[in-house]
């Protein structure tokens, strides 16, 4: 209000009015502030604030399931390891039984036994082959069995019946893993499996031939062989895994502290604020009440 | 002039500042009368008659004091100006409340408004991609996917509730400016009435001006003075009220449909309102269909994402994957084919290795109807920030142009009080000239003829 201007009783009280509704709505926004802990809750109060707060929320609910991607490719991975360390024990095993019948000494009775234990380690081997996490075989891709067909990697004959599908984790943008082995990959193509290569050392060993040919123990070498390089793949997988997993905490960690400090207050600053605009406040209270008070009527008889 | 002349000059002395003494009375009793202005009594004196006649005595002495009639303190100037900037903070304020409702309705920045579901939608699909074939995870993409169309259903019907609530509320305003309208065209007539009869109108035209910024305020109005107090008020080029008469307003929502047109009653052509009715015009018209369209495209934008992505793969059955999503009159939803049967969610990127998820990841990376989303969010908060900015400067215009008006028209009590003293002592000493005149005259009547008794 301009000085130049005659001033009259009820100019005097209006201008106070506004002046205290200004200082009162400043005290409430404020304390609004305050209470909510929030600097920001509605869009005008920062339009650019509240969109960089849209896309770091948005980030982080993808950094989150990106989180949650990595944790289930981590368990596709670890439940393959340990079929695959299983079978690696499997294929040594049979090895040791065939070097064993090699041995001439062995009669035709110990022969059937230890083709009998070589069956025992085939069936073995096919029910590691056919691990399934969450009712999904670990090693059939991404194939889907028809209905009333058996959900499996490998049939009972050791004949694979799944696909050379891949099964991948985005667990960062743009990065992808590959959580899965195929049955060839890691148990040999179907011509010469580990199943086969089994099933031909029980017979070899039945064959009652005094030796049995070396050709089935470098054979099961070569099984063995592909299974060790399944698990060096899993484990290289699994740190190209956690490494992406351990960069993901840390953004999305970040992009919180920074949704944090757009969104809620400043506590001290806010605080303070709110002690300044108090202060403003009572003191055009107290202006107010020396204004509105004098007129000539208290200094007439 | 005679010697009883001498008496009626102090009697008019009197008179005048009896009439002085009351205006100034009513002043401080109308001192908190809003849009009360101050009023005087013009003092002038009474000459004797300056043509010279044959009969004419003059001494040149003058013949006392005559009191107008009380004029009211007014400056059109700054009236008119008060209705332009009453009518713009009404109208900005309006415009500002509507605003505020639509940022309640949409909720943002929060953990439960729509870009977060829109997010957690998006997320969900990394569910499916992980699972293909586990119809849970399939259910699950439905039921959230039902969801989000009815969160972006019930934003829709907020937008539309605050369209109805807008129209009832613009229907009577325009009912109020037809009242107000008619009482002024009412004063108008009263006051040629007192004006022609030379009785005093101040009072009337004070209640005609408050009226009138009351129209202002509603439709935002300007006024052209006529002769004797009376005063037109214009409505863009057109009268709303001329002298007595005051036309009609009316909302007209069936000529554009979708268009709600504030027109004249009779003649059917627009009227162009500004003030609270032309805000809460272009808040139906203008600010909430645009926001309406804003969400629909948004809508759009996620079925044709997603349902461009699905019709890339093949459900669990191999069939190539449907739409997933529908927009349809009521908006968006999920095709009922899937929500009957969530094995038709079309995951895998080949009909023959159907535990693929790849292209359900792919639907998780599309982030188009989240950015249009927070665009709309954005221009959102800009333009209600504008507004926000534009109301608090304008409010402070308004209590400029409010102290401007009150300068010169209000009533300032030690004013009052000191017109109070010089009239009191006016009227005492005028008093005191009729006992003098009293007091001659006693001399004369009784004291003269008795010399030497």
């Amino acid at each position: 209000m301009s000085a130049s201007f005659r001033v009259t009783q009820r100019s005097a009280s209006l201008g106070v009015q506004a002046n205290l509704q200004r200082g009162i709505s400043a005290l409430q926004a404020l304390q609004d502030k305050v209470s909510s802990g929030r600097e920001i809750s509605r869009p005008s109060d920062s339009p650019g604030g509240t969109s960089s707060a849209l896309n770091l929320r948005s980030d982080i609910t993808r950094l989150e399931q990106f989180d949650r991607n990595a944790n289930d490719g981590g368990g596709w991975l670890a439940e393959s390891d340990n079929a695959l360390q299983g079978s690696a024990q499997v294929l040594r095993r049979a090895r040791d039984l065939g070097v064993s019948a090699i041995n001439a000494a062995v009669t035709a009775t110990g022969r059937e036994a230890l083709a009998v234990e070589v069956d025992g380690l085939r069936s073995q081997l096919l029910s590691l082959a056919n691990s399934s996490r969450l009712g999904r075989p670990l090693f059939s891709g991404n194939a889907l069995p028809g209905v009333g067909q058996p959900n499996v990697a490998f049939d009972a004959t050791g004949t694979y019946v799944g696909d050379a599908g891949t099964v991948v984790r985005p667990v960062a943008d743009g990065a992808s893993v590959q959580v899965n082995l195929t049955g060839p990959d890691v148990f040999g193509p179907a011509a010469n499996n580990a199943f086969k290569v089994l099933t031909d050392l029980a017979a070899n060993i039945r064959s009652n031939s005094p030796t049995i040919s070396p050709t089935s123990i470098d054979d099961i070498d070569i099984a063995l062989n592909r299974i060790q390089t399944g698990l060096a793949t899993v484990g290289a997988r699994t740190n190209q895994l956690e490494a992406l997993q351990g960069r993901n905490l840390i953004s999305r960690d970040n992009r919180l502290n920074s949704l944090n400090e757009i969104e809620s207050i400043d506590l001290p600053k806010t605080l303070t604020d709110l002690k300044l605009q108090e202060l403003a406040y009572q003191a055009s209270l107290s202006a107010a009440a020396r204004v509105i008070q004098p007129s000539l009527l208290d200094f007439l008889r | 002039m005679s010697d009883f002349g001498s008496l009626s000059v102090g009697l008019s002395g009197l008179q005048a500042h009896r009439r002085a003494l009351d205006v100034a009375g009513h002043n401080l009793a109308n001192v908190n009368s809003p849009g009360y202005s101050r009023q005087r009594v013009g003092l002038s004196p009474i000459t004797e008659p300056v043509g010279a006649a044959i009969f004419a005595r003059t001494n040149g002495a003058g013949l006392g004091v005559r009191a107008s009639t009380a004029y009211r303190l007014h400056d059109q100037f700054t009236e008119t100006r008060a209705l332009q900037e009453h009518g713009a903070d009404s109208s900005l304020k309006q415009a500002q409340a509507v605003l505020g409702q639509i940022e309640a309705a949409v909720n943002e920045p929060s953990d439960t408004g729509l870009s977060s579901q829109i997010n957690r939608f998006m997320a969900a699909w990394h569910d499916v991609a992980n699972r293909p074939d586990d119809l849970s995870a399939r259910r699950q993409i439905v039921e959230i996917g039902k969801t989000l169309a009815a969160d972006f259903a019930r934003l829709d019907g907020s937008f539309g509730a605050m369209s109805a609530n807008l129209t009832s509320e613009l229907q009577a305003g325009v009912a109020d400016v037809n009242v107000t309208a008619s009482a002024v065209a009412d004063l108008n007539t009263r006051i040629l009435a007192a004006v022609n009869a030379d009785m005093p109108a101040g009072d009337l035209m004070d209640q005609r001006d408050a009226l009138v910024r009351t129209l202002a305020d509603q439709v935002g109005v300007t006024t052209r003075p006529q002769d004797k107090g009376v005063v037109d008020v214009y409505l863009g080029t057109t009268a709303l009220v001329r002298g007595g008469v005051a036309d009609r307003l009316r909302v007209d929502a069936t000529s554009t449909p979708g268009v709600l047109a504030v027109v004249w009653d009779r003649l059917g052509v627009n009227a162009t309102a500004s003030g609270s009715v032309g805000a809460l015009q272009g808040s139906i018209n203008t600010t909430i269909p645009a926001y309406r369209a804003q969400l629909t495209a948004v809508q759009l934008q996620l079925s044709t994402d997603v349902n461009a992505v699905h019709a890339t793969g093949f459900d669990l059955n191999g069939a190539a994957g449907v739409p997933f999503f529908q927009v349809g009159p009521g908006g968006l939803g999920v095709n009922p084919v899937i929500d009957a049967d969530p094995s038709k969610v079309a995951a895998a990127a080949t009909a023959t290795g159907l535990r693929d998820g790849s292209v359900a990841g792919r639907i998780a990376d599309q982030r188009g109807a989240a950015s249009a989303y927070n665009a709309m969010v954005l221009s959102l908060g800009v333009e209600s920030r504008t507004i926000n900015r534009q109301v608090a400067t304008q409010s402070l215009v308004t209590e400029q142009v409010d102290a401007a008006r009150e300068a010169t028209s209000g009533v300032n009590i030690d004013e009052e009080m000191t017109n109070m003293i010089a009239i009191q002592h006016a009227y005492e000493a005028s008093a005191r000239f009729i006992s003098a005149v009293d007091s001659m005259l006693d001399t004369l009547i009784h004291n003269t003829g008795l010399v030497g008794r």
